[in-house]
């Protein structure tokens, strides 16, 4: 099938180890839409089971979609498929990023840039529109993230785009980033990069991306969302009483109110009201630096920066001129976990002569946000710092350390305080330092190399989701088994936002319980901390929630704000609407789709997912080899019973029905949740079932 | 009764409202005999304001006051933000703290943080909120259902317990105040 608009046509190959830059058609892998599902694609059809993360076999894929570059709301992020390092039999899985480097890679004539084998000597990827080469990137080898970036952009010019490795990805640290533009971070591939030579892909894109449909149709379209989206997460209310909002909620993310102001911009800009109908100061609404950073960071905030096509802007930039004295670069720019990573190493608030304590909370995690970001030191979704607490309370630390690298550390500004002791930590993470690098292995490796025992696990201030090693991320505290089945389905933490951003609008229950019955039907969503078992219509929202997740990551639009469940209209009865994605869809590459079917390709990319994860496991039995919890979700709150006010304690059997029921909705064997041939079939994954089955792996 | 009075009227409330306040039946008294030229009583505008509701301005709303009425029109402002409006003109911080928790407890449902009722529009002094939480939380008879929760970093939050058990006052507490900080 020809490709009318959306699709660029071309995917680059590039193969490291010989030196060969192909390109190929996108036509093959149009069912898979983009991104996410080309990523998929491609791993299932070439990296042989049991292939290491760090083998020249391995392929890392940068994705976009039929969305990106479009101009569609929202549709700037770059999906980074490959093994995954920190995980213990190391699945798929998924980095992400914003910015405008999925943009330019579109402008460049691409939908995705498929890399294999091992360069012989450090190098970097140049990509102008149709001229692709590989340049030597010795001057750059051993440099930090933000030095590679502005260097290669000095080489290409200022309208390129770079996503490059810290010293961590070099030195193939497990968790490690890929970074680009000034604030824009993918976890957990970074060593990828690493492990074939690769320091950074530099892009330069002049040309455009086709539209299928009238054009005015598509500004209409665009128009329309303009009128529905809310603030960062989609949050629909404001987080102050406003004359304007029926409901406000000071937990969201819609900061925007009087007397609100970006303290250090040139000259004074104030935030205001920005009420529902002004499209033209989106930007305003949400200040994410007071969120991330509390009330102090307002007189450091100079702009709010973002994405391309995203008019939210939850990306904080920020003049710390405190900054200067760790080192670092007083401008910083970050979000959400960016800031909150880091801070959760240090033993808890900082000290600062000199500065109040919200003062050096900016301070501090600003410092930490730069110094990580400068190194490409991921945090797992803030496991690092979990997981080094653990092992200083629990004298783990002193133990395993040599004595002479114990001592070493300057564990008095870690009681203290102080920022400086993220120059040292990082460093000693990227550049594999001593046995304290255990720590950026990973969760899972670091257990078993420092003889963590059983409680190290069940915790639940450890958070720890599933042995696999990733943490909570929206988990049971979001709709309790909602959240809770949903973190178990993927191969890292699940960055799925969309049962949360809709459980976080802002909304009164009554209101989001109306809107839930509509989509997922009566009882998909309960009253805070008060859950109850599970049903079918939280079956039907956990697979939506999933499905949805994917989808956007294959399009690719930013599942922070995608979909638009809700809006903040109350003359729309809040209600948003879910076919939005499709209708974009249809209208950029011309192929008329309805919400169904383009969540049913979506069902095709995660059931391929499914079978990716079986394949490598090499699991029969995926609900007893990859869905289990570790367990302090069931025995948290001793004195309160699941099911009751005040916890989001999980029930077993409760769980096991819940994994059984999704594994019936998915098509999969209700026994051992792997994808049925039948299912396959359907899907148009025969091949899958084919290979599952060589493998012995098909159980239904 | 003059059309153009009800008009007038009306258009002052709107037009207050967009700027996000309440008008009393004693300004527009005033603002109306300065307009017409002509001695219009609080009494009497307070009927002319009311007749005008009922039938050619629906959007025009009316809040009791203890010795006044006070108006706003819902083409602007919605009913909750002038209930805090109306409860802050009578200057009763207890009563309007009260409202609004019970209010948040009954609709969201969520405890509601102390700390907001020093921002606009609640402008509650900050000394005086630990005190008023402290008198809440004691009162037996009037404002018994109104109880403290407070998260491990010190937030205080306030709940009504006709809506909200304190066990799940206390969940929703620490999560707003601290582990939705490390999940996001």
């Amino acid at each position: 099938m020809a490709l009318k608009g959306g699709w660029a046509g071309t995917i680059l190959r590039v193969d490291l180890s010989t030196e060969q830059i192909t390109r190929e058609s996108t036509e093959k892998y149009s069912r898979y839409i983009g991104g996410m599902g080309i990523g998929y694609k491609v791993m299932w059809d070439e990296v042989p089971q049991g292939t290491h993360p760090y083998a020249e076999e391995n392929r890392i894929i940068f994705g976009v979609g039929p969305l990106t570059g479009t101009g569609a709301m929202c549709s700037g992020r770059t999906n980074i498929t490959s093994l995954l390092p920190s995980n213990p039999f190391h699945g798929v899985s998924d980095s992400h990023m914003g910015g405008h480097f999925a943009v330019e890679m579109k402008y460049a004539g691409y939908d995705a840039i498929i890399i294999h084998g091992k360069a012989k000597r450090p190098v970097w990827l140049r990509v102008v529109d149709q001229d692709v080469t590989l340049e030597d990137a010795s001057v750059f080898w051993g440099q930090g993230t933000f030095n590679t970036i502005t260097g290669i952009t000095a080489i290409m010019g200022k309208d390129s785009q770079v996503a490059a490795i810290g010293q961590a990805g070099e030195n193939q640290v497990n968790l490690s980033v890929i970074r680009t533009g000034p604030s824009h971070s993918a976890g957990g591939h970074g060593g990828v990069m690493g492990s074939k030579n690769l320091k950074a892909i530099g892009i330069t894109g002049t040309g455009s991306v086709k539209i299928a449909g009238d054009r005015n149709a598509w500004h209409k379209l665009n128009k329309d969302t303009f009128a529905i989206v809310g603030a960062n997460n989609q949050h629909v209310v404001p987080s102050t009483p406003q004359a304007w909002a029926e409901y406000h909620d000071p937990s969201s993310r819609w900061t925007s109110r009087k007397g609100l102001f970006w303290g250090a911009a040139p000259y004074p800009i104030e935030t205001g009201e920005v009420r529902p109908e002004e499209a033209n100061k989106i930007g305003y609404r949400t200040m994410k630096a007071i969120k991330d950073l509390g009330p102090a960071a307002e007189k450091y905030t100079v702009r709010m920066g973002g994405c391309a096509s995203c008019p939210v802007r939850c990306h904080s930039h920020l003049k710390v001129p405190e900054l200067a004295a760790y080192g670092v670069s007083t401008n910083v720019a970050n979000t959400c976990v960016g800031f909150s990573g880091p801070h959760g190493i240090m033993k808890g608030t900082y000290t600062i002569e000199g500065k109040t304590k919200d003062e050096a909370n900016v301070i501090g995690r600003t410092t930490g946000s730069q110094i990580a970001d400068d190194y490409g030191v991921w945090c797992n979704y803030g496991q690092i710092g979990r997981d080094f607490k653990w092992a200083i309370s629990h004298g783990y630390l002193e133990k395993v350390l040599p004595r002479e690298e114990y001592n070493s550390l300057s564990m008095d500004k870690w009681e203290k305080g102080d920022p400086d002791f993220f120059r040292e930590f990082y460093r000693r993470i990227a550049f594999k330092e001593g046995e304290l690098a255990t720590l950026g292995e990973g969760a899972y490796y670091l257990a078993r190399k420092w003889g963590f025992g059983e409680d190290y696990w069940t915790d639940k201030n450890n958070k720890l989701w599933t042995k696999l090693g990733y943490p909570v991320h929206h988990s049971n505290e979001s709709d309790g088994i909602v959240g809770g089945v949903i973190s178990s389905m993927f191969n890292r933490d699940a960055q799925c936002h969309t049962h949360q951003n809709f459980l976080g609008s802002g909304l009164p229950l009554n209101v989001m319980q109306e809107i839930s019955a509509e989509l997922w039907g009566e009882g998909a969503i309960d009253e805070p901390a008060n859950y109850t078992p599970v049903n079918d219509a939280k079956v039907r929202f956990i697979k939506w929630s999933i499905i949805r997740n994917i989808l956007h990551d294959s399009l690719t639009l930013c599942n922070w704000m995608w979909p638009m469940h809700v809006s903040p209209l109350k003359e729309r009865n809040y209600r948003g609407d879910t076919a939005l994605e499709s209708k974009f869809f249809a209208m950029a590459t011309g192929f008329k789709v309805s919400e169904a079917e383009l969540d049913e390709h979506a069902e095709r990319i995660f059931t391929l997912h499914r079978a990716l994860t079986a394949k490598q496991m090499k699991s029969t039995n995926l609900r007893q080899d990859h869905d289990q919890l570790t367990g302090w979700q069931f025995d948290m709150d001793p004195d309160k019973e699941a099911f009751s006010k005040g916890t989001i304690k999980l029930d077993r059997d409760d769980y096991e029905k819940a994994l059984t029921l999704l594994y019936r909705e998915m098509g999969w064997d209700e026994e051992t949740g792997i994808p049925t041939r039948a299912q396959l079939t359907k899907l148009d994954l025969k091949d899958v079932a084919d290979e599952l089955e060589r493998m012995g792996l098909l159980t239904a | 009764m003059r059309d153009d009075v009800k008009d007038f009227l009306a258009e002052e409330i709107r037009k207050a409202s967009k700027e996000g306040n309440l008008t009393d039946n004693r300004e527009l008294a005033a603002a109306g005999s300065r307009f017409f030229n002509s001695e219009f009583t609080p009494d009497m505008i307070a009927a002319r304001v009311e007749s005008a509701a009922q039938i050619e301005s629906p959007d025009i709303r009316i809040l009791q006051g203890k010795g006044c009425y006070r108006y706003y029109s819902s083409r602007s402002m919605s009913d909750s933000y002038a209930e805090i409006l109306n409860f802050t003109a009578e200057g009763d911080d207890i009563m309007l703290i009260a409202s609004t928790v019970r209010r948040e407890s009954r609709t969201y449902p969520r405890p509601s943080i102390l700390s907001q009722f020093i921002n606009a529009p609640f402008l509650v002094k900050p000394d005086r909120l630990d005190q008023i939480a402290e008198a809440l939380a004691a009162d037996t008879s009037e404002y018994k259902d109104i109880q403290l929760s407070s998260a491990s970093n010190g937030d205080r939050y306030l709940f009504s317990s006709t809506f909200l058990e304190k066990s799940q006052a206390d969940y929703m507490a620490e999560w707003e105040s601290v582990d939705s900080m490390e999940i996001q």
